[in-house]
């Protein structure tokens, strides 16, 4: 059930108008809970039992680590449902990425292998969930938080069909105490809610994916078109990968609103950053944080030595590669972006006695082409992101391969797969809605007009956003991860 | 994020915001139902803009047009016919003003439709499949409400009704690609047509979904669509009624009209049961001989190799048609007095 579709709209309506019509909020919750289950179970009904399930375990070990005094009794659990989660996450996830990379390096040891290749169902959204379960049990360890009493609370801080398939990863602590709360019909909430539904909409069905017509043919095919339509490609699924996850966190977000519910921001105009540590701080931030918090900083983070602090961002920033998809080109990734962060991190050390640089990179010239930069190496890495292994058995690095050369050495091909005029407005769209949003007093201005300009805008937003969709929408990218 | 500070203003935003989008959407259905019918039905805004363009370049030309459903539109090319001329020796314009499954009822919302639009042809063409006159499907949720009143006498299906409102409930987005054709063509993401200059779309293999299907289950498919039609060949009295109204529609502004069988294979005519042979001949020649008027049955004037499916003609095959069709049927229209 997409976010984007009349099915998701009737089955909101209904969840939403069920939910205030019901003035008991346990049964509000559990509203909420049956909603979500019906939700998951729309795509697989089996799978749908298998989160049930491990959420279930994870809220007892919890638990029992409430209830145990023995810290090694504790570190057990601990251990044993950070294992179990991960065993879970590996099999549906990663073992065919393991087993055919064991294959390969068999073969390419001279030896014959017999791997089979597992007959796996990927569970939609368990790359989400799963790390929201262990972020739980290990603020339940570190005593941030205590372990949720209620079964049905903890399902639904889990289960939430919201942020059940695609993020924002949400944490235990912000959640569960909004569960207890009771919520009261508020026009501001709704209003809120809405306005970020119908943002959310507008950025999947009118940007994202009219940009996907540009950029799967010349990803399919980068030899087949001139050097300046690769460029628009590469810039293009940078927009678009943009505007697809974060209209889906929007659109997360405003139904979340809509049942009383906050949930954290995932995106802040990365393309704003100046930087890449700036940038990853704005992208995906509800990764960027889990990734800091559960890996980056029980490495050690910056505060061994530099050498191992660089090692430890690497690492880190591989894992969120992988975390991405159980393929090499995910990994690639996650280090190349590492890599820059390091980068970033090596040139800040070496320029920080250096004032007339730093004077030079602060003006707004230096800091458009800071912004400019930031952008180019991060659409650059997605080119890696995106080559996908092609039917013909060209393997995903092949057609990156082919994908920069295309770039960097200047040929002849087709033009452009959709008109130009397309992809300069929307580009523009991008870059105007960064600069608004980025206004210091954009959301007081907003508030401040009168209520018909404002409902005259809303309405003409949702007039666009209804008459430009393409005419085929392709599935949120991010839930495949 | 965003908060609205009071109460009654994020209430008072949210009652503008439907009032507007409200307006907006009634404003778009008007427009749409006013002005724009064509916004509702691709393939005859493709065709009525070649016919307007055709008419614009030379008004002083007679125009022929043929009307019919897919085997016209897959079957004739205009451009593939010589510059074809009437008695008086002035050039006469050609086009293809078919539609994807056209029967008796859409032939007629059809002449209406290049009525409406200003062109009134001096002969028309009409193709009918046989199994048609027993039942006809059309996509009534393209209609416009100009093209339910007039199918309205000859359809009493109360999803006449029902499907166009329920399609309006979608208006916007179902019908978005009609209004962007007119207002940023740019942004138009409906598949083109590839019509040629009169109508005829020699590409449409390209686009067609049953291009690759295996010949087999091609048949098969054809066949179970065709089968129950053509062994019990009754003819409805409302798409008799249609026929009819084309013809008197015809009388009334003073246009030619003639009737025309379009090419089948062997196979497909193997399909009909013994005996509907004689009776569609017998209807037709009656409904001819009763408002006096040329019928041309052209089902055997290509051999199986031209086909593509049973009764679609492969691009070269209906270049060929439409060289002999020119020949046989439309020369003989134009010298006619």
């Amino acid at each position: 059930m997409l976010f984007c579709t009349q099915k998701f709209l009737f089955f909101f309506l209904i969840v939403f108008t069920v939910y205030w019509v019901t003035p008991w909020p346990r049964v509000r919750v559990w509203i909420l809970l049956s909603a979500s289950y019906y939700f998951y179970q729309s795509w697989n009904a089996e799978l749908a039992r298998i989160i049930f399930l491990t959420t279930v375990v994870d809220y007892l070990i919890a638990r029992g680590m409430t209830t145990s005094a023995r810290p090694m009794r504790r570190k057990a659990l601990l251990l044993l449902s950070i294992l179990g989660n991960i065993a879970i996450l590996c099999y549906f996830k990663y073992a065919n990425f393991f087993l055919d990379s064991l294959r390969q390096s068999l073969e390419a040891a001279g030896a014959k292998s017999s791997i089979p290749v597992l007959e796996i169902i990927l569970p939609i959204g368990i790359s989400f969930y799963t790390f929201e379960a262990i972020s739980y049990t290990v603020d339940v360890f570190r005593g941030k938080i205590q372990a949720e009493r209620r079964l049905d609370h903890f399902l639904l801080f889990v289960l939430f069909f919201p942020h059940l398939v695609a993020g924002p990863i949400v944490r235990a602590g912000d959640f569960l105490p909004q569960v207890h709360r009771r919520k009261v019909w508020g026009w501001p909430r709704m209003v809120v809610g809405g306005r970020l539904i119908l943002l959310g909409l507008f950025k999947k069905m009118v940007i994202a994916d009219r940009l996907a017509l540009l950029v799967d043919p010349v990803y399919a095919n980068p030899a087949g078109y001139e050097s300046a339509v690769v460029w628009m490609a590469v810039v293009a699924y940078a927009l678009q990968i943009y505007c697809d996850f974060s209209g889906y966190s929007d659109i997360a977000l405003g139904c979340a609103r809509l049942l009383g519910y906050r949930l954290q921001i995932n995106f802040a105009m990365p393309f704003a950053a100046s930087n890449i540590a700036d940038f990853w701080r704005r992208w995906h931030i509800s990764l960027s944080n889990w990734i800091r918090d559960y890996i980056y900083f029980p490495l050690g983070g910056n505060r061994a030595s530099a050498v191992r602090g660089a090692f430890n961002l690497i690492l880190a920033m591989t894992l969120c590669g992988l975390w991405h998809g159980a393929a090499w080109n995910f990994v690639i990734f996650g280090t190349l972006n590492g890599i820059y962060l390091v980068g970033h991190r090596a040139f800040r050390i070496v320029t920080k006695n250096m004032t007339a640089l730093r004077r030079m990179l602060e003006s707004t010239p230096g800091k458009l082409a800071c912004i400019a930069l930031t952008f180019l190496v991060f659409s650059l890495s997605l080119v890696v992101f995106r080559s996908a292994s092609q039917p013909d058995g060209t393997t995903s690095f092949e057609q990156a391969g082919k994908m920069f050369r295309q770039l960097f050495v200047p040929s002849m091909g087709a033009g452009s797969p959709t008109p130009p005029v397309v992809f300069w407005t929307l580009l523009a769209t991008v870059v105007i809605g960064h600069l608004i949003a980025l206004r210091p007093n954009f959301l007081s201005d907003w508030n401040r007009l009168p209520a018909p300009v404002r409902g005259f805008a809303l309405a003409s937003f949702l007039f666009v956003t209804l008459i430009l969709p393409p005419e085929t929408s392709p599935q949120f990218i991010y839930f495949q991860f | 994020m965003f908060l609205p500070s009071r109460s009654s203003s994020a209430r008072r935003e949210s009652l503008w915001a439907s009032g507007c989008f409200l307006l907006f959407f009634t404003g778009f259905l008007v427009a749409m139902e006013t002005r724009f019918p064509h916004w509702t039905d691709r393939e005859y805004a493709a065709r009525r803009d070649m016919a307007l363009q055709c008419h614009e370049e030379n008004p002083e030309r007679p125009m022929l047009a043929v009307i019919g459903g897919s085997r016209v539109g897959t079957g004739f090319f205009p451009e593939e016919m010589g510059p074809l001329h009437d008695k008086s020796g002035q050039q006469i314009s050609v086009v293809n003003f078919s539609h994807l499954g056209a029967g008796p009822r859409m032939n007629l919302l059809q002449l209406h439709r290049l009525l409406r639009e200003g062109i009134t042809p001096t002969s028309i063409v009409v193709e009918i499949v046989p199994a048609h006159l027993c039942s006809e499907i059309t996509t009534i949720a393209d209609l416009s409400l100009a093209d339910v009143s007039i199918l309205r006498p000859h359809w009493n299906d109360k999803q006449l009704l029902i499907n166009p409102a329920k399609a309006r409930l979608k208006g916007l987005f179902r019908f978005r690609n009609g209004f962007l054709d007119t207002v940023a063509p740019d942004f138009s993401t409906s598949p083109p047509l590839h019509l040629s200059r009169y109508g005829g779309n020699p590409r449409w293999l390209e686009s067609h979904p049953r291009a690759t299907a295996d010949k087999a289950d091609l048949i098969r498919e054809i066949r179970w669509q065709f089968q129950e039609r053509m062994l019990n060949w009754r003819i409805d009295p409302e798409l008799d009624a249609a026929m009819r109204a084309i013809l008197e529609l015809c009388k009334e502004r003073g246009i030619r009209a003639s009737i025309a069988l379009f090419p089948e294979s062997s196979e497909f005519r193997s399909w009909y049961a013994p005996g509907v042979e004689e009776r569609i001949q017998r209807y037709f020649t009656g409904l001819c001989d009763e408002y006096a008027l040329p019928f041309y049955d052209c089902r055997e004037l290509m051999d199986d190799g031209d086909f593509h499916d049973p009764h679609h003609m492969t691009p070269e095959g209906a270049r060929r048609f439409s060289v002999k069709f020119g020949d046989i049927v439309l020369k003989n229209i134009a010298s006619s007095p």
